[in-house]
């Protein structure tokens, strides 16, 4: 109870001062305002507006070197432009339309804007100093919008959000600063995707940093060091001293409840995920194009979308009450031959007539001989008839005669495995039927 | 050996009709939640959808139920092969979704397209009853069994064990020599059957677009 009264006395203290301090910058900001009317300058503001010119240090996390570049330049220039007494408004407006045109383009490959925003005012408004799991934290005391925590928060948001990781804070004691670890869950709240420990440096506590586990990673004893109160810059190495430390933070129990194997844990590990590292979960993410462009995914197989028009104009589909993934056709074992009827296939119109274009690959192996091996056939069949002939007689039949010399085929017993696949294309060369036909049989061949 | 396709048109012959029991009106039935995607993994990466287990329940009579198996165009998905550029997987939490997710959500919205016409070919109807005994759910009376044959035409089997239909593994001779590629699935009734499969050349297809 003490401790508590005690904290927030602490806290209420800290935020008279921050208040003081605001109320000193706001003055400052204030006098400079005045003088920048003399001076013709500008101050900027801590958290930098939405506003083009401040476009590069608003969204500096999530800006590629190669988009900041240009802006860099263009920037440079109008700053110039604005010194310069022989300056071109022309010149200006281009210049200005330009980088709106880069902005433009990098928010339209990205679809995070809103969500940044979001955070932006999250952190100016330091959501963590009122919650009860971080009570008096704060964004401001801990290198700002620019600080180590803010960009962990911009580029990720609250491990809590959704519900499944947490921030967790442990007290300084003899051994250790205080630390404070954020930890990010998988989808499946299985696994640790991110680890970020941020501690205070050396005795006299500062701010919250953030913890560089690529940087410790052949080295775990160093990363101990690093975050112990008696830090030394003289480290060489595994000693006694940091093994006890290791084993004290490992066994110990944050203030609230966290297992200090988690803290052990993350001093070493980013995520559970070897592949990722820290530095790559710093960096600016990439457009959701580049990614896709990138990806190996690819779910194949449905048939191109037509619109209404192109349906009836172009094509003739089949329309029988199983013809949606299935070309219903008859084998005949003992004359290997397949019958369909001729509206159970699709088409294409072409002037006065219908074109279909079937694949076929029939594999037949001896059951007698497993040491002859298979013969494979594979034939893309097109087959084009008179329109009128499909209107007139649709029920007419389209007989394949896949083994037309069965003589040369020695006696025996022979498994046959027939697959017939409509391949029919649009324009574009896109499969737009992919209905099959297909058996898997046994036949003697007398 | 002197392969080759001949085609003919020939005058139209009579529909083989059968005399078996028509096959369950399910419409208004309640979907039991137990959907199975019928699919086969080619390899880590590689899966292909061939069709769809549903299985449903008479809200009329709720002991009464009909396992359909339905068909499909055949779907290949293949999973991001992350570590391949060594960049595929993006960590942003930003972005909201990986390429796992993305790719997930992609695979979920053209199999529920796919699914929606999607050809039904395997009925089976049972009812249940409690065994007095061991207060147990049982099977009550005969199971039904319709399948339709690739020629189009329904088979129909009625006995007491539930394994009427056959399920045969259908491979090809992979392009490594000496190994078979498991490319679908045989199921049988009787005399006739129905074979849901892939095409091997997507999986080869879906190589060339990478190395584009």
């Amino acid at each position: 109870m003490l401790n508590n009264i005690l904290r927030y006395f602490v806290i209420a203290l800290f935020m008279l001062a921050v208040n003081v301090s605001a109320v000193a910058l706001a003055k400052e900001v204030s006098v400079n305002s005045k003088e920048s009317v003399k001076n013709q300058k500008v101050e900027e503001p801590e958290i930098p507006p939405d506003m083009p010119q401040y476009f590069l240090k608003r969204y500096e996390q999530f800006i590629p070197g190669k988009v900041a570049k240009p802006i860099e330049k263009i920037n440079k220039r109008l700053k110039d432009l604005e010194k310069s007494k022989k300056r071109s408004e022309a010149e200006v407006n281009s210049l200005l339309a330009e980088r709106q045109q880069l902005i433009d383009k990098f928010w339209s490959e990205r679809d995070f804007k809103q969500i940044v925003d979001e955070r932006i005012e999250d952190i100016q408004q330091e959501i963590f100093f009122q919650s009860q799991e971080t009570p008096g934290l704060l964004f401001g005391a801990n290198g700002g919008f620019r600080g180590d925590m803010a960009q962990v928060y911009l580029l990720h948001g609250s491990p809590g959000d959704p519900d499944l990781g947490f921030i967790s804070i442990r007290n300084s004691d003899s051994t250790f600063n205080d630390l404070m670890l954020w930890l990010y869950m998988d989808k499946e709240g299985e696994n640790i995707r991110f680890a970020f420990l941020f501690y205070r440096k050396g005795l006299g506590g500062g701010s919250f940093e953030l913890l560089s586990q690529d940087s410790f990673m052949m080295d775990p004893c160093g990363a101990v060091n690093e975050i112990m109160r008696s830090h030394t810059y003289a480290y060489r190495g595994c000693t006694d001293e940091i093994y006890n430390a290791l084993r004290q933070l490992e066994l110990g129990t944050a203030v609230d409840g966290t297992p200090g194997y988690y803290y052990a844990w993350a001093l070493f590990n980013f995520s559970q995920d070897p592949g990722l590292r820290q530095g790559k979960a710093l960096q600016p993410p990439s457009p959701v194009s580049e990614l896709l462009k990138r990806s190996t995914a690819r779910v194949i197989g449905e048939p191109a979308p037509l619109t209404a028009e192109e349906k009836v104009s172009r094509f003739v589909f089949s329309d029988c009450d199983s013809c949606n993934s299935m070309i219903p056709a008859e084998l005949n074992k003992d004359e290997l031959t397949v019958s369909i009827v001729r509206k159970n296939l699709d088409w294409a119109i072409v002037g006065d007539e219908i074109k279909t274009e079937l694949k076929i690959r029939i594999i037949i192996e001896s059951l007698d001989d497993k040491k002859s091996g298979p013969i494979v056939v594979e034939i893309k069949f097109t087959h084009v008839v008179a329109k009128k002939l499909l209107t007139d007689n649709p029920e007419g039949k389209l007989v394949l005669y896949l083994l037309p010399s069965l003589a040369s085929l020695p006696a025996g017993n022979y498994t046959v495995n027939i697959y017939i696949k409509n391949v029919l294309t649009n324009n574009a060369g896109e499969n737009v039927s992919n209905k099959y036909a297909a058996w898997l049989e046994n036949f003697v061949k007398k | 050996m002197n392969i080759a396709i001949l085609f003919l048109i020939c005058a139209c012959m009579p529909q083989q009709v059968n005399n078996y029991p028509d096959r369950p009106n399910i419409s208004g039935w309640t979907v039991v939640p137990s959907l199975v995607n019928l699919e086969l993994k080619v390899d880590d990466y590689n899966t292909s959808s061939l069709g769809l287990e549903t299985v449903y329940q008479n809200p009329q009579a709720p002991n009464e139920f009909v396992k359909v198996i339905s068909r499909q165009i055949v779907l290949i998905s293949e999973r991001p092969k992350e570590g391949r550029s060594g960049s595929t997987q993006d960590v942003s939490t930003l972005t909201n979704n990986t390429d796992n997710d993305r790719h997930a959500k992609k695979e979920a919205d053209t199999l529920s397209r796919i699914h929606k016409s999607a050809d039904l070919i395997v009925f089976i109807k049972w009812r249940t009853k409690i065994d007095g005994r061991r207060g147990q759910e049982i099977q009550d009376g005969l199971m039904e069994f319709w399948l339709l044959d690739q020629s189009g035409v329904w088979e129909y089997l009625i006995q007491a064990e539930p394994d009427a239909i056959d399920h045969v593994t259908v491979t090809e001779p992979s392009p490594n020599k000496g190994r078979s590629l498991i490319v679908g699935l045989k199921l049988s009734l009787g005399n006739a059957s129905q074979v849901l499969r892939l095409d091997p050349d997507d999986l080869k297809d879906k190589e060339s677009e990478h190395v584009k």
